[in-house]
């Protein structure tokens, strides 16, 4: 069997904060290639598609870029055709580097092999609609929790994502700063959050990862602030057939099996490009879906309102 | 040869609409056994947006094609829609 390949792409003086996703990453067998730069930001894309040995691109750079304009969608189709995640992380500040570097490694060492999923969105009929079908088609041999905004509160929430369940997939509209639905859920909430991180978090609506008004998306400042290792959101404005597809296709993959989150963005992509160019992959492309068996107890000792 | 080539459009129309009616009943499981493939998604079966919607996704997924959400509103039974997919497909 070859030995996957992540390729870590950062400003020089960054390097040294991901020093514990680095470990982690070699702890989970995977070659790492670091590639330090000093001035530009590289164009990985072009350099992706030059290669085929990739499992997985992380670019670090300057927060003054925006994720739509780093990066052309959450992956990029290598010399041989293959779909390679590449995430995209803003060097805010050191202490959030490593915040986020740690968060991605404890993600990495915990193990668990139990798939966990957390459905949370909107209190409208729309997208608690898309809550109830998915839940349906997770049913068998996943453990889910319906934390949507008519059960649960927004406070009830930052706690229930402290659990540290594998996967949370948001629907309903979606702003730059935040999540519409709990009243408004913004990065502020999540200020000084000590649970356990989340594999990854999808944020299947508008513009959660674009920089509108905004300095740091909220799509962005999740990993940074440790509550996930991953998420994923949207740079402008998507439609809602659009994200009904992603939603079917990201219970279909977690139903045939999936363990990095990058591979259930690029097997569950849909196949029009208009409705994968709009979002990106923000942190940790390999972040790791399982559950470990602490966190789906905590996660089923989360209070919701019937 | 006109009377065999009509045959076999029928016959894959008939696999098509066996097809889509597969894909419907695992959507929505509460649906007959069969149905008049004439018969309307909304106001007959009382299917929804979101089933349809996820209906297009399983299409484009088993048939390997785009469909534009502006497409959507014509397909308004198993009819239409395996007219629609037989004819992307033989084009």
């Amino acid at each position: 069997m070859t030995e996957r390949t992540v390729l870590l792409v950062a400003p020089r003086p960054c390097m040294q904060h991901l020093n514990p996703l680095l470990r982690a990453w070699r702890g989970a067998g995977l070659r790492v290639e670091q590639q330090a730069y000093d001035s530009a930001l590289p164009d990985i894309a072009a350099d992706v598609k030059a290669r085929q040995d990739l499992a997985a691109v992380l670019l670090v750079g300057s927060s003054r870029r925006a994720p739509a304009t780093v990066l052309p969608s959450p992956f990029v189709t290598d010399h041989a055709g293959k779909r390679v995640p590449t995430a995209w992380l803003p060097a805010t500040d050191a202490r959030s580097l490593r915040r986020f570097a740690t968060a991605a490694a404890r993600v990495h060492r915990r193990g668990g092999r139990q798939p966990g999923v957390a459905l949370l969105s909107q209190w409208h009929p729309r997208y608690l609609h898309i809550v109830d079908r998915m839940e349906t088609l997770l049913r068998d041999g996943h453990k889910v929790f319906r934390w949507t905004s008519d059960v649960i509160l927004r406070e009830g929430l930052v706690e229930a994502m402290g659990s540290g369940v594998g996967l949370g997939v948001y629907v309903g509209h979606g702003r730059p700063i935040g999540w519409v639905g709990y009243h408004g859920m913004r990065s502020r909430h999540f200020q000084g959050f000590a649970g356990e991180p989340m594999g990854a978090v999808l944020s299947l609506c508008c513009r959660t990862a674009s920089r509108r008004r905004t300095g740091l998306s909220y799509a962005e400042a999740l990993p940074l602030q440790g509550v996930a290792a991953a998420s994923f959101g949207a740079t402008s404005d998507t439609l809602h057939t659009d994200n009904t597809r992603w939603a079917v296709a990201v219970c279909d993959v977690l139903k045939e099996g999936v363990s990095t989150v990058g591979e259930l963005i690029t097997r569950a992509a849909p196949s029009s490009p208009n409705a994968v160019s709009p979002y990106r992959l923000i942190g940790d492309p390999l972040a790791p879906l399982a559950s470990p068996a602490a966190a789906l107890r905590r996660a089923h000792a989360v209070q919701v309102y019937p | 040869m006109k009377i065999n080539e009509t045959t076999e459009t029928v016959r894959i129309t008939d696999d098509v609409i066996n097809q889509l009616r597969s894909l419907l009943t695992q959507i929505q499981p509460r649906l007959p056994q069969t149905w008049p493939s004439g018969s309307l998604f909304q106001s007959e079966l009382g299917l929804d947006s979101l089933d349809l919607v996820e209906l297009v996704a399983r299409v484009e997924q088993r048939y390997g094609m785009l469909i534009a959400d502006s497409e959507l509103p014509r397909f308004v039974s198993l009819d239409a829609m395996a007219d629609y997919i037989c004819a992307r497909t033989q084009a």
